[in-house]
């Protein structure tokens, strides 16, 4: 007689298969242990991020502060003034990287070259502006980096805490269900082939 | 007084101009009118008016930034064209040069961050000085250098180019350019040192001077670098000050102890102190400018002093109506552009 366990599949209530159960849920209460593991120490990377995340509220004060000098900049001095500006402007250059930490990748980007080229004769409000704007992204940059990693290593938690669950409360207890039932049928099957010798012996010496 | 009848009917003539400005104050107080379609109103029966057809281009920045600088070469060229034949006329030339050359510096911009052509936005005012749109066609620096007839200028760009080629030094190199051109045409016209042609023209000259200091200051350009590209300017108490300070702050410090730069040392300070940054530069020198212009011709409203005031009055009126048409245009905090626009305390 086969019977079905939701994560287990199909049980054949035999010695051998009752054997590679039980092997298999050792292996998933070792995984279930290593997967914890891994769970604390993404949650361990995930706070020492947060110093770092906090600070974005600096930085949106500051952009809001460089886009206030911005408008400053357009009423001041005007767009023509600014796209001199943009004339002088060379294009911020980054550089990818993506880093392994316990197996999640997180991307992180590094600025390579980001030269403010300002000149006496912009009109000071456009300089301040640029100015703030390079300040404001010279710390944004590490911050996405940080955010970056947070979602990442976010996500890979929520996945972690998915599979410990699911082996804790369904595959594992699933596996347990599966190896008591191939006990009992075993153990039955044991005991309904003693009374059969025992009935086969007294007929054998009734005869 | 003036000699030359062409030059006293030039005089006249620039009194009646000046009268078709408008007062500062006004403008000042137009950042509070409440709709476009009232400061269009008042803006009608303006020169400004003429440009704009409707309230909706008040809020055109392209448009605004456009019609300030045509009313204000309109102005300037009116000027020239009376002032044509008599000893000022290089002169006044000379002054709205300016536009050339900051032209000619966009052009230097360009090539040397290797711009395309499109990029490439020069102001739509010529004054022949330098013939912006044969330069504009240069595509390597060879060729702008084969282009230019100024020998002065020449040699100025053959310098930088065999140099550093730093946005900076020739940036300092096309202002000093400016005051000297700006000096050598008074001693054309034989302008003594008291005379208020030769006072207005140097108050002006300084105002342009310390502009750059200031920003060079804030950029924190090297002392030497500063010494060296204006040295012989005739600014010497300007210019002891630039050569013992290396920022701004210390910069402004020094100046505080000058009364003629006290008020404008203050209103700068006053702005690094509320938003970091000495951002309002232009304004107070503008400003500045503008009254000082205003004093000296004041002290000969008769001579010829009285039109480079008036092309600086014009200036600075066109500053005004940008800044307010622009800053409504950009949701600026009207008490912040009632500031910015208000006359020097000192």
């Amino acid at each position: 007689m086969k019977v079905s366990f939701r994560s287990v599949g199909r049980v054949l209530p035999t010695k051998g298969f009752l054997i590679r159960l039980r092997e298999r849920t050792r292996l998933l209460r070792s995984g279930v242990d290593a997967l914890k593991m891994k769970r604390d120490q993404l949650v361990k990377e995930s706070q020492n991020l947060l110093p770092d995340l906090r600070k974005r509220n600096d930085i949106e004060k500051k952009l809001e502060e460089a886009y206030k000098l911005l408008r400053l900049a357009y009423a001041a001095a005007g767009p023509d003034e600014m796209r001199k500006a943009a004339l002088l402007t060379m294009p911020l250059l980054t550089e990818m990287k993506v880093r392994s930490v316990i197996g999640v990748e997180i991307p992180e980007i590094e600025m390579k070259e980001f030269a403010l080229a300002t000149s006496p004769s912009l009109n000071a409000v456009v300089i301040a502006a640029a100015r703030k704007f390079s300040e404001a992204i010279r710390e944004l940059m590490p911050l996405v980096n940080s955010e970056a990693k947070f979602e990442r290593l976010a996500a890979a938690l929520a996945d972690t805490m998915r599979k410990v669950n699911a082996l804790e409360k369904i595959i594992i207890p699933d596996h347990e269900a599966a190896i008591k039932y191939i006990e009992e049928a075993l153990e039955e099957d044991a005991l309904e082939e003693f009374l059969r010798v025992k009935k086969y012996r007294q007929l054998k010496r009734g005869a | 007084m003036l000699k030359r009848a062409k030059e006293k009917y030039l005089v006249v003539r620039t009194h009646g101009l000046k009268s078709h400005l408008l007062d500062p104050e006004d403008i000042r107080s137009w950042v509070f009118v409440e709709s476009d379609e009232s400061l269009f109103e008042k803006l009608s029966p303006t020169l400004y008016g003429s440009f704009f057809e409707g309230p909706e281009d008040l809020s055109n920045v392209a448009k605004v930034e456009d019609v300030c600088i045509k009313v204000n070469s309109f102005r300037a060229r009116r000027v020239i064209s009376l002032s044509r034949g008599t000893r000022i006329e290089g002169l006044i030339t000379t002054f709205m040069s300016k536009y050339d050359i900051e032209n000619l510096r966009r052009i230097v911009f360009s090539l040397l961050f290797g711009r395309r052509m499109e990029e490439l936005r020069l102001l739509p005012v010529r004054f022949g000085v330098i013939d912006v749109d044969k330069l504009s066609k240069a595509r390597r620096f060879e060729d702008l250098l084969e282009m230019l007839d100024d020998k002065k200028l020449k040699r100025l760009l053959s310098t930088w180019l065999s140099g550093s080629r730093e946005v900076t030094e020739i940036d300092l190199a096309l202002d000093r350019y400016y005051i000297d051109k700006l000096f050598s045409h008074l001693k054309e016209i034989k302008a003594g040192k008291q005379s208020p042609i030769y006072q207005i023209v140097y108050s002006y000259a300084e105002n342009v001077f310390l502009r750059t200091l200031l920003k060079a200051k804030y950029l924190e350009v090297d002392r030497e670098l500063l010494s060296r590209a204006f040295h012989r300017v005739p600014f010497k108490r300007l210019l002891r000050i630039s050569d013992k300070t290396d920022t701004l702050p210390e910069f402004l410090d020094e100046l505080i102890n000058l009364s003629p730069y006290k008020a404008l040392s203050v209103e700068i300070r006053d702005a690094l102190k509320e938003v970091g940054e000495p951002w309002v530069i232009e304004h107070v020198i503008g400003k500045r400018a503008y009254t000082d212009a205003l004093r000296i011709s004041l002290k000969g409203s008769m001579t010829l002093a009285y039109i480079i005031m008036y092309l600086v009055a014009s200036e600075w009126e066109s500053q005004s109506i940008k800044t307010v048409l622009l800053g409504r245009a950009s949701k600026v905090d009207p008490e912040v552009l009632y500031n910015l626009l208000a006359p020097p305390s000192g």
